[in-house]
């Protein structure tokens, strides 16, 4: 038997492929963090030393059960969702900012260095100004990376996260030299912003939390918004991540790509320095705390959807707040990430399982053509 | 006669870089074919902690090597069956597999943090070759692993280009449809190695528990499955500039560890940045050039999941 080109070749009866017409992939892909969330947070006790009902009385203590555990939880929540608005911006393109950590670094830097010039001008002048500055910050740091891949198509996701090293580095030598402050915490950090440009916290039914939270939570919305209801936002959803779909269109996609890259950037930045103002008071090394790798993973599973960036982050808030509060039981902190991990995990699956499907093959010994059928007068025609 | 402090400094340098050159020439094959393995980090932990581990209950490095080149086979398997076969996306899954491995390391490796190390990688000094003054120490005073891991890009390399099956990959990697039609199994050879790769880090992180830092601890690779993944961008997919990337970073890093101890007035974050910087650097120029003479250097398909049909 020949095998033509043209032949299926399959080993197995079944085969995946996708499906013409991938609906309701939201659904799937929150039912699937959920079931992901119930699986991990399940089984995880099992890898700890502390007993079930121990770990998850912490956790509940530590998040909703208490209105420190609510403002934990809130507070965690800041910089995390606009970590996850950076990525998802960019991410509407198909663009990856896998450097959010560094544009919050540089961020909260710019953002410190303003409090450095200024240390005396009024609140309600120096807060705006350190937040626009952390928003050129983080723009800054972001341009190389957009220009290298919209130029000379190098992929942004190498450069953008190299460049969280450099801006780690930076930050370290600005905060053990220049404006190094020995402080009774020890560890690495510089001398606190000036005590007006800290953002206040509000009380909320016991409950305080920095009026950043709501920046945090209105961005996002005003995003989807504008991506909804504007043509421009029209124009990006439509382009997704085919580009040529919106250059025959006429779109200047050379433009939109850098502006989402920027936005996204600008996001970041803004993040790391309303983190700084809000919690630390004083830059350090640790501002963005890995926010920015969640934040990317918040933004990709959410699909570039503003509104899953809002939802999956309190997710991701809540785990993380958690798992501050088993630590404190004894449970190793690293296990709440081995949770987020398989929760992802699951997320992308169900995310999958919306957009393929598993189909019969025919039987794979069957040929490509079928036989064919003796000619009549040929055969007649044989002596 | 103690050795000078520049071939003390060389030969820390190409032995510390052993285990970033293994994985770093693992990823080139996983991303001649297409797939980005962005798990790096996490397969070199998994494996790091199976070669410590085993290293530690049977008291054989050999074992603990093979272990860790299981251990990392077995956890890259993972990422490919869920991005290979299920087609879904690398990056997360990549990255939320490097959060699984840090948490399950860190809590299986809880007990073997502090613990006294039973065996690490012995070095093997080649007679006669290391009593050359100066290049004698530098060279040639290093394990077994860093005598083949040497070797290995430029094998890697004759693989790639001269035999039929280093063509077949590097077309899966290119322009999977044609392979496919031409009746390469693309889904086939991306599992296969990714799995190669996998063994390949955890056989990396091994060395490095067994060989270079000699002990576990949490998160021990701190980075180096990272710089390894940089590595392969900054080689432009070339097996021998993997080779000049590893001991370059390694030099790097070494040089830091001499200019601190010597007191050199360059802070040491310069050193720290450099690797990185000099990353992004060589592929803006690479793709500067390459986009004067109209050619790129990356698989064409890297990334892309691939569909029949």
């Amino acid at each position: 038997m020949s095998r033509s080109a043209t032949a299926q070749r399959r080993l197995l009866p079944w085969h995946i492929e996708r499906r013409p017409d991938p609906s309701r992939i939201g659904v799937y892909r929150i039912v699937a963090v959920l079931v992901g969330l119930a699986v991990s947070l399940l089984s995880a006790p099992f890898f700890s030393s502390v007993s079930p009902s121990e770990f998850y009385k912490s956790i509940w203590s530590g998040t909703f059960g208490s209105s420190l555990g609510m403002g934990n939880l809130l507070t965690i929540a800041i910089p995390l969702l606009l970590a996850g608005l950076a990525a998802s911006i960019p991410y509407r393109l198909g663009l990856w900012n896998v450097g959010i950590d560094g544009q919050m670094l540089i961020g909260a830097w710019m953002a410190t260095w303003v409090g450095v010039l200024i240390p005396t001008a009024p609140g309600p002048i120096l807060i705006p100004l350190m937040m626009l500055a952390g928003m050129i910050g983080g723009a800054v740091w972001i341009i190389i990376p957009t220009m290298a891949r919209v130029r000379l198509g190098v992929s942004e996701v190498i450069t953008t996260f190299l460049l969280n090293f450099v801006a780690l580095s930076w930050v370290t030598y600005w905060c053990k030299g220049p404006w190094f402050t020995p402080s009774a915490a020890g560890g690495i950090r510089a001398n606190p912003i000036p005590h007006q440009s800290q953002i206040g916290v509000i009380n909320f039914h016991g409950i305080t939390i920095n009026w950043a939270i709501f920046v945090a939570i209105s961005l996002p919305v005003v995003f989807w918004v504008a991506n909804r209801f504007t043509r421009s936002g029209y124009e990006l959803t439509m382009i997704g991540a085919n580009h040529d779909a919106g250059r025959y269109a006429g779109m200047n996609v050379r433009r939109l790509l850098i502006s989402a890259m920027l936005i996204g950037g600008a996001i970041a930045g803004l993040a790391g320095a309303l983190n700084m103002m809000g919690t630390t008071h004083q830059l350090n090394p640790d501002i963005s705390n890995q926010a920015g790798f969640n934040g990317l993973v918040i933004g990709v599973l959410a699909g570039a959807n503003e509104l899953g960036v809002l939802a999956l982050g309190f997710i991701y808030s809540l785990l993380l707040a958690g798992g501050g509060s088993v630590a404190i039981i004894g449970v190793q902190y690293d296990l709440v990430y081995a949770i987020i991990g398989v929760t992802l995990i699951f997320g992308s699956l169900g995310e999958a399982y919306a957009r393929l499907r598993l189909v019969r093959t025919k039987h794979p010994t069957e040929p490509a053509e079928p036989p064919d059928k003796p000619d009549p007068v040929y055969a007649a025609a044989q002596p | 006669m103690a050795d000078s402090l520049v071939a003390t400094s060389i030969a820390s340098a190409i032995g510390g870089s052993t285990a970033i050159l293994i994985a770093a020439t693992g990823e080139l094959l996983v991303e001649k074919v297409g797939v980005y393995n962005i798990a790096l980090e996490g397969v070199m932990l998994v494996g790091g902690l199976s070669g410590y581990a085993t290293g530690q209950t049977t008291g054989s490095w050999v074992l603990g090597l093979v272990a860790g080149g299981i251990a990392g086979t077995l956890f890259a398997m993972i990422f490919g069956l869920v991005t290979v076969i299920l087609r879904t996306d690398m990056i997360v899954v990549g990255v939320a597999l490097i959060l699984v491995a840090q948490g399950l390391t860190d809590v299986v490796g809880n007990s073997y943090v502090g613990a006294e190390t039973r065996t690490t990688i012995p070095n093997w000094n080649i007679p006669g070759l290391s009593s050359i003054p100066v290049l004698g120490p530098a060279l040639f005073k290093q394990s077994i692993v860093t005598y083949i891991a040497a070797w290995l890009p430029f094998v890697v390399a004759f693989f790639l280009t001269r035999s039929k099956h280093g063509l077949n990959m590097r077309s899966i990697g290119e322009n999977p449809k044609a392979a496919d039609t031409a009746g390469i199994s693309v889904v086939g050879w991306r599992l296969f190695y990714v799995g190669v790769g996998g063994w390949m880090a955890g056989v990396g992180g091994a060395v490095l528990t067994l060989g270079i830092v000699n002990s576990w601890q949490n998160n021990v690779t701190s980075g180096q499955g990272w710089i390894a993944f940089a590595i392969v961008f900054f080689a432009g997919w070339q097996p021998i500039w993997i080779l000049v990337g590893a001991y370059f970073f390694g030099a790097l890093s070494v040089l830091n560890t001499v200019g601190q101890a010597e007191g050199w007035t360059i802070p040491t974050e310069v050193f720290t940045i450099l690797p990185y910087v000099g990353t992004v650097a060589v592929m803006v120029i690479r793709a500067w050039s390459q986009k004067r003479r109209g050619s790129v250097s990356w698989p064409a398909a890297l990334g892309v999941p691939f569909y029949r049909g």
